[in-house]
């Protein structure tokens, strides 16, 4: 028999009903087993973690080293109960579960399109590739990186060809949204972008610093397999959108279209239900090999342990890179800041200043006589009292010796933080006068917590956000975190010998300069609403680039499309640059040229604020909650963005007269 | 002639005219770039790394580029977010590698700014030592003259590690120590007198018995002959009559006359006793790491040189590893630390690879092999690792003194010179701004100042990286905890060389503006270090008991010509006797300094036990102890005790706790480093002599170091070690009292 007919007698069985019944048969079956398999290993897993706990609590009476790991804070039943919370990531069998799952899925996917035997013959032939490769040292990069292309580009392929299968109903929006479909897999420029990215992604991995802590490896993964993909794909979605209309338009094809009974409203729905659902494929498959891989990575042995979650050190509960790890990056933390001395309308402020006033006008009449100059008197001096009340005094030399300056914090509304077994964390950043980088401050904290006072020491630089990890203990059993703090002056400050004194104040930044940040869920739920975000963010891009590409050429419809997508990510640091524009000169005089810049400046940040706000990728990085009130603000805002722009391109393409015959 | 042929020969013209213009102006073309560092490197052979065709691939838009990942870097930092801003620095060195102040930007932020964000000593070491090795193995082979570079990799050795700053600058030098012992092995002990095994290492240097022949000067060997009898010294002076070599050495066979005499009295046990001046401290470290600065530079030369070393490379590959690299050197100094400790019995724990390199150690095939393969294999370390060279750091020790590269100010003397050194040849009139040599400079007086202060170092290898005695494969010793001991006090070894390397110094910087220039200001800082540190080091010599040469420095400083002239009653104020000089010197609060701490508690117990118990004179040790006990219980008190808060990180260490809280712990360590160095002989009298707690001390330490030996009787002169080191009373209880301060020690 010759070859081509043995392959077509192949194909012809892979898409026969029983063996699709009998392959599919076998799918479940093995992920069943592998289910089954991953549930025993949690349990056998739990028990050893539950030993080990067990001799750690029994030992740490012994070891003074006990809560190191945990800033050496609150009681010992706290430092474990948080140490146990973490340590239960290990026999968490939610990763390989959805490993198990995803796979099952594409491979049921697969098996139903009648391609189960193609996919084993290319795994098949993709094996005899990649484990010679495998088996040598110096070119096991090149098998990682051929394994990963080949899984993702199977994952892909596959997807592509369900998401053919669900836009294959009736209708002409179904019909453009599956020609756009054939078209991304046809077009050089989107094909390219795809390969880009699968290689990009597959090789990720490689580029990672061994040598480095696992959180900050695990940061820089998500941050570059997340925000790296997202842009990726985006500039695959302004150039593919765009190309998909206009040059349907350039090389008049969409006489095919128009002179159907299709209506414009169809057919940009169609254009934009293909590149969105090309989007979602993309997105799927990155967001599932970025899952995966740390959820891999989680399981690799932190800085400080010989195993995932065993630290070297007898008597340590908790590796330090594995407790940042688990507390401050693969967490979705919410940020608490501190409650103001007063607030703004306090009638007991608004009163003594009301006195004040009504004092200063005995000396100078004129002062704050109409409401906006009293609102006015009444913003500067709360600002005033709120930095002052952000002003870490530096010491105060007496003749015994240097006496600290306390300054009470205190924040409110922490029952959630308070019940969870949870660490939580200080983030404080503070200013000197100068901000020398080579000058150090000792700060002090001294917290009142649930367990009694507790202080402890800071060496900081000035300007640069410092953290720290601390039991939950140190709330109040009522929700109130209470602390001092204290600046301790400069290292160099050696005062007795100079007779000087060196160190100035400290100033913290009243928004954002000191926060709490506790953990109030998963992080993988939060991952899963940063890639709905994301998505979000691309299916609005197409709807503009779509748009832009109504009544405009390739180049120029990309270039506007680009600038607005650019502009809305930039909004987030053109207001923060914003902040120090100074729009006069040093006698007050105004710049012309400035002042139009700020003004475009401020409509764009104005504009597109939501959009900045919603940070998906920094918040997936930092650890942050992406809650489910700013996925839905999001999804309110970018769908009502989408269908303003998808209104408005039905408007013009209405307009377009695109196939006109002209009788010649 | 055709009008072509006109045009053709006027452009021909045109042509060469072009050519030679190009061929006088590239000239000064290439001198220009390279003294502007507009080249990759200095020499334009060496090739250029991938990420520099990056570079010059996205042509015009690089800068913009690069502008843009620098303000988002800075940007990250500000935010906390260090590992992106890592990133973005590393991809902005990697654009454009001769900027260096983005190599200083990424080497601080991990040294200072992310190391603090950690608690985990061993974290903080590694984000401190990656600064490190960021710009001495990358920055700088992209900047080798680059002043910058090098004043801020000084600055992190010197400020970061050396200073008291960092909560764990104390775990920072005992990494480094660690490092530089595997790199460099021990340097030799330098005591007071040039004991045996110091006599035969200058014997062996004197006759180049290991590739390096040291050159003595001939007033040096006069002095150490004329220690000897005349019938002693008979043939070395016969060979005097021959002339002086030259640079006024010893000539060959005046040094192996030298040599030869050293030898034979060191090992008859009758060297007489020759106390050690400052060249001779710093000949004994040249005559150490000479061998190294001479070793082959290819293996191939290695063989060629000493065959037995193929051999022994071979079975090194077949059963150890590999590599002879650093980890080869660092499994090596571990392999021997066990086996020359007393846990020596543990060996058949280790694993096989340490086991067969222990064997090979100890194979006597290889006797000869293995001095010439580690000194091959430092070199290359150095060079291939550390991006140093062997011989500029023979020629820093030669210059500055004995160079303990343990010591954190080492590298901080080394990188700034070297820098200072480099960016001189670029230097010129109208460039001079971009070089910051008068703070480089200050820079390279501060480490002298430190090696001063803090260069004589005793710090225990074995149990710092065996902290529980626990190798890879299990316990060595189960419950055993014993932490390294540290201790870095003043070696007066570098007293001259600060002096005589601030005049070079300001001699400089009167070239780059009058800052230090003593004749037009009233007040230099220059003046002013020297100043101090001539008080610190008189106050040092004084209480150690070297009365005389405290005298010598106090005559100095009161007529010293350069002094600062804003306080003119300091003349008067100075011009006392030494004993009052000293005793208003605490007037004021120094007791609060750590240095000052360090250097007065060190002098007074060494005085107690040098120039009391050695000498016999007991009135001069009491008071000696006396007031190094006092001195300590002041500073304790005032920078110690109320300052346990400020503990790095509650370990109930104080960052100021650069003396031990107890002051029995600390006279008795000093004891037990000041007796481990000397010769039998000596190590016995004062032993005798001391009282008998100090004694229970010297017995621990002595049992150690020679009574679990495996030839004892060889060291002990064919006596018994209770012979010479009678057990004192009450050594269970010390024992136990010992294992409860080295389980102290580890816990902090």
């Amino acid at each position: 028999m010759r070859l081509g007919e043995t392959l077509r007698r192949l194909d012809r069985l892979q898409h026969s009903l029983g063996f699709k019944i009998a392959a599919s048969a076998v799918v479940v079956g093995l992920m069943l087993f592998g289910l089954g398999a991953v549930a025993l290993d949690a349990i056998g897993s739990r028990e050893a973690v539950e030993e080990r706990l067990a001799a750690v609590e029994a030992t740490q009476e012994e070891q003074a080293d006990g809560r190191e790991s945990l800033a050496r804070a609150g009681d010992d039943a706290s430092a474990l109960a948080a140490v146990q919370r973490i340590a239960e990531q290990q026999d968490n069998p939610t990763g390989r579960a959805f490993a198990i799952g995803a796979g099952g899925f594409v491979a049921l996917v697969i098996v139903w399109l009648g391609l189960a035997l193609t996919y084993l013959g290319i795994a098949l032939v993709a094996g005899v590739v990649v484990v010679p490769l495998w088996l040598f040292e110096s070119t096991r990069s090149f098998a990682l990186i051929g394994a990963g292309v080949l899984a993702l580009s199977a994952s892909f392929t596959a997807l592509m060809q369900f998401l053919r299968l669900a836009f294959s109903g009736p209708g002409p929006v179904f019909a453009i949204a599956r020609n756009v479909l054939a078209e991304a897999v046809r077009l050089k420029l989107s094909l390219l972008f795809i390969v880009l990215l699968v290689f990009a992604l597959a090789a990720l991995p490689g580029l990672l610093d061994g040598e480095r802590q696992l959180r900050f490896r695990i940061q820089s993964f998500l941050q570059y397999g997340t925000g790296g993909a997202f842009w990726i794909i985006a500039l695959l979605t302004l150039l593919f959108s765009v190309a998909t209309v206009a040059f349907e338009q350039r090389d008049k094809l969409i006489w095919q279209t128009v002179t159907k009974p299709v209506s414009p409203a169809k057919y940009i729905f169609g254009k934009w239900l293909g590149v969105a659902g090309l989007n979602a494929v993309l997105l799927a498959v990155c967001a599932s090999g970025v899952f995966l891989f740390v959820e891999y990575l989680r399981v690799q042995p932190a800085a400080g342990e010989i195993r995932a979650f065993e630290p070297a050190s007898t008597g340590v509960l908790i590796s330090e890179d594995r407790l940042k790890l688990e507390t401050e990056v693969l967490s979705a933390r919410v940020t608490a800041e501190p409650e103001p001395p007063f607030r703004m309308d306090d009638p007991g402020f608004r009163e003594s200043l009301r006195e004040y006033i009504e004092s200063r006008r005995r000396i100078e009449p004129g002062f704050a006589q109409t409401d906006a100059e009293f609102e006015e008197v009444v913003r500067d001096t709360f600002r005033s009292a709120t930095v002052h009340a952000m002003t870490l005094e530096p010491p105060i030399i007496t003749p015994t010796g240097a006496q600290a300056v306390p300054r009470y914090f205190r924040f409110e509304n922490l029952e959630g933080a308070r019940r969870s077994t949870r660490p939580v964390t200080i983030r404080f950043k503070v200013n000197s006068d100068e901000n020398n980088p080579t000058h150090f401050y000792d700060i002090e904290f001294l917290f009142m917590g649930s367990s009694g006072p507790f202080s402890t020491h800071r060496k900081t630089a000035a300007a640069v956000t410092q953290t720290m990890t601390l039991p939950n203990d140190i709330i109040q059993a009522n929700g109130v975190l209470e602390f001092y703090m204290y600046n301790h002056g400069r290292d160099d400050d050696r005062w007795w010998e100079t007779g000087m004194q060196l160190s100035g104040p400290l100033y913290i930044d009243e928004n954002g300069g000191l926060q709490l940040l506790y953990s109030v869920g998963d992080y993988r739920a939060n991952f899963m609403r940063v890639i709905f975000v994301l998505w979000l963010k691309l299916a609005a891009l197409a709807m503009l680039g779509i748009c832009t590409a109504t009544f405009l050429s390739f180049p120029v419809a990309t270039l506007v499309a680009g600038v607005i997508f650019l502009s809305a990510e930039a909004a987030g640091f053109l207001a923060g640059s914003l902040e120090s524009y100074r729009i006069r000169d040093h006698d007050g005089n105004l710049i012309w040229w400035k002042y139009v810049a700020e003004q475009i400046a401020l409509v764009i940040s104005d504009f597109f604020r939501i959009y900045a706000s919603l940070r998906p990728t920094s918040r997936l990085v930092d650890g942050r909650l992406l809650s489910l009130g700013d996925t839905a603000l999001g999804l309110v805002v970018l769908a009502l963005f989408t269908l303003v722009v998808y209104a408005v391109a039905v408007l013009i393409f209405r307009r377009r007269e695109l196939a006109i015959y002209s009788g010649q | 002639m055709q009008r072509n042929t006109v045009l053709q020969l006027i452009a021909l013209g045109v042509f060469a005219s072009c050519v030679a213009a190009a061929g006088f102006v590239s000239t000064r073309l290439t001198s220009s770039s390279s003294r502007h560092q507009l080249v990759y490197t200095e020499h334009t052979a060496e090739g250029l790394p991938a990420a520099v065709g990056l570079g010059v691939a996205l042509g015009p838009v690089r800068g913009f580029f690069v502008n843009f990942l620098w303000m988002r870097a800075n940007q990250l930092k500000d935010d906390g977010r260090f590992h992106e801003a890592m990133n973005l620095s590393r991809a902005i060195t990697a654009l454009q590698p001769r900027y260096p102040h983005v190599w200083v930007f990424h080497a601080w932020n991990m040294a200072y700014n992310i190391s603090v964000t950690s608690s985990d000593r061993h974290e903080r070491w590694q984000w401190v030592n990656n600064g490190i090795q960021l710009l001495r193995n990358d920055a700088i082979r992209f900047n080798n003259s680059d002043l910058l570079i090098h004043k801020e990799l000084g600055w992190i050795f010197l400020h970061k590690i050396s200073g008291v700053t960092d909560d764990a600058n104390q775990f920072y030098k005992r990494e480094l120590a660690a490092e530089w012992t595997e790199v460099l092995g021990e340097p030799p002990r330098l005591g007071p007198v040039l004991s045996a095994s110091l006599a035969r290492t200058l014997s062996e240097s004197l006759r180049g018995t290991h590739g390096y022949r040291l050159q003595l000067p001939r007033n040096e060997g006069e002095r150490i002959a004329r220690r000897f009898t005349s019938v002693a010294r008979a043939d070395f002076e016969q060979t005097l009559e021959e002339g002086v070599g030259p640079d006024n050495t010893l000539t060959r066979r005046q040094a192996e006359a030298l040599a030869e005499m050293l030898e034979r009295f060191g090992v008859a046990g009758e060297l007489p006793r020759i106390p050690l001046s400052q060249y001779l401290a710093g000949a004994l470290y040249e005559a150490w790491f000479g061998p190294v600065a001479a070793a082959p530079e290819t293996m191939a030369e290695l063989y060629q040189r000493n065959p037995q070393t193929r051999a022994l490379v071979e079975a090194i590959r077949a059963n150890v590893t590999t590599n002879l690299d650093r980890t080869f050197l660092q499994r090596y100094t571990r392999t021997r630390a066990i086996a020359n400790s007393v846990y020596r019995d543990r060996l058949d724990q280790v694993g096989p690879r340490s086991r067969a390199l222990f064997d090979l150690v100890e194979d006597e095939r290889f006797a000869d092999a293995w001095p010439a393969l580690l000194n091959h294999v430092r070199r290359r370390v150095l060079i291939d690792h550390y991006n140093m060279e062997p011989s500029r750091m023979i020629r820093y020790t030669r210059r500055f003194g004995p160079i303990d590269w343990r010591h954190p100010a080492a590298h901080a003397l080394y990188w700034t010179t070297r820098g200072v050194e480099l960016s001189l040849r670029r230097v010129e009139d109208r460039n001079q701004d971009d070089f910051d040599f008068i703070n480089t400079d200050r820079q390279v007086m501060h480490a002298l100042q430190e090696l001063y202060r803090f260069g004589d170092l005793y710090f225990s290898y074995l149990y710092h990286v065996f902290p529980s005695l626990r190798l890879d494969r299990g316990q060595l010793a189960d419950g055993m905890v014993i932490d390294s001991l540290y201790r870095a006090v003043p070696n007066a070894y570098f007293i001259d060389t600060y002096a005589q390397t601030l005049e070079e110094l300001r001699e400089r910087a009167n070239q780059f503006g009058i800052f230090e220039d003593y004749r037009r200001r009233t007040y230099t800082l220059y003046s002013a270090g020297y100043e101090n540190f001539l008080k610190d080091a008189i106050r040092f010599l004084y209480r150690r008991g070297e009365i005389e040469r405290a005298n010598y420095y106090h005559e100095k400083l009161i007529t010293y010509d350069k002094r600062n002239v804003h306080y003119a009653a300091l003349t008067y104020e100075l011009a006392t006797s030494i004993d009052e000089f000293v005793r208003e010197q605490f007037s004021e609060d120094r007791f609060k300094t750590h240095y000052v701490a360090v250097s007065e508690i060190e002098a007074a117990l060494q005085g107690a036990f040098i120039n009391g118990l050695l000498t016999g004179n007991d009135t001069l040790f009491q008071r000696n102890f006396a007031y190094a006990r006092a001195f300590h219980r002041a500073y304790v008190r005032e920078q110690v005790e109320g300052m346990d808060l400020a503990a790095a990180g509650g370990r109930g260490r104080a960052r100021m706790e650069v003396v031990d809280r107890d002051f029995r712990w600390v006279a008795g360590s000093t004891f037990m480093d000041l007796i481990s160095t000397l010769d039998i002989s000596d190590a016995e009298r004062v032993y005798d002599a001391a009282p008998e707690d100090l004694r229970r001390f010297g017995y621990w330490i002595m049992q150690r170091e020679v009574g679990s030996a495996r030839n004892p009787e060889i060291a002990l002169g064919g006596r018994e070690f209770n012979d010479v080191f009678p057990e004192p009373p009450g050594m269970d209880e010390f024992e136990r009292w010992m294992d409860e301060q080295l389980t102290r020690f580890r816990s902090n």
